[in-house]
């Protein structure tokens, strides 16, 4: 599943670091899901996205297979 | 579990790791258990419940360290790290032992053949019985 979360932490100029440390995770958390190697749970989506005022569906990209 | 009360419990058992390697070292100065294995075990315990007496000083010693730790531990992508890899070292820890047996059949060590089949067969029990408890679950 694709993400726009380095596109909205670069528009809102916050460091990796700080988006961590406002949802509750670990930096490599961050860094794993803006690489697309880690899909994260509903619960941290929506922390995600409400920290950006975005909607889900905005800031993770689902696919239909 | 709060966090804190989470600390608290590991520095309890952290506490009785030390109570139980000191009964175990106690033990072995006494006719009752005189043998190398039983102090060896007692000092394995102690020295587990003083690193984790040492972790626990480090990890409360301000807010901040404690607020680091609830979040690495509690972190999703390290939780699914550590399933994972408790999950793959279950399945390679069975075929080992699957293996171990094979070989030690082919051997004529029938006994500790039989052993570990035995301890692959309660592994594999508890596995089962933990699956129908955690189905019940959710």
């Amino acid at each position: 599943m694709d993400n726009r979360i380095k596109e909205y932490r670069k528009q809102n100029k916050i460091t990796q670091d700080e988006l961590a440390k406002a949802v509750d995770v670990t930096r490599q958390t961050i860094i794993s899901l803006e690489n697309g190697k880690y899909n994260a749970s509903l619960q941290l989506a929506h922390k995600i996205a409400k920290y950006f005022g975005v909607m889900i569906e905005d800031l993770f990209l689902f696919e239909e297979e | 579990m709060e966090f804190r009360k989470k600390l608290k419990v590991r520095l309890y058992t952290a506490i009785a790791y030390i109570i139980i390697g000191a009964v175990f070292i106690g033990l072995s100065f006494t006719r009752l258990g005189a043998n190398e294995m039983i102090s060896s075990f007692g000092a394995v315990f102690a020295v587990m419940g003083i690193a984790r007496i040492v972790q626990y000083l480090r990890i409360t010693k301000d807010e901040e360290s404690i607020h680091q730790r609830e979040i690495a531990e509690t972190d999703e992508r390290n939780v699914m790290i550590w399933t994972k890899a408790r999950s793959l070292a279950f399945s390679i820890y069975i075929l080992a032992a699957a293996l171990a047996v094979v070989v030690l059949y082919l051997m004529n060590m029938n006994f500790a053949g039989k052993i570990v089949a035995y301890n692959l067969f309660g592994f594999v029990a508890i596995y089962w019985i933990c699956y129908f408890i955690i189905s019940r679950k959710y």
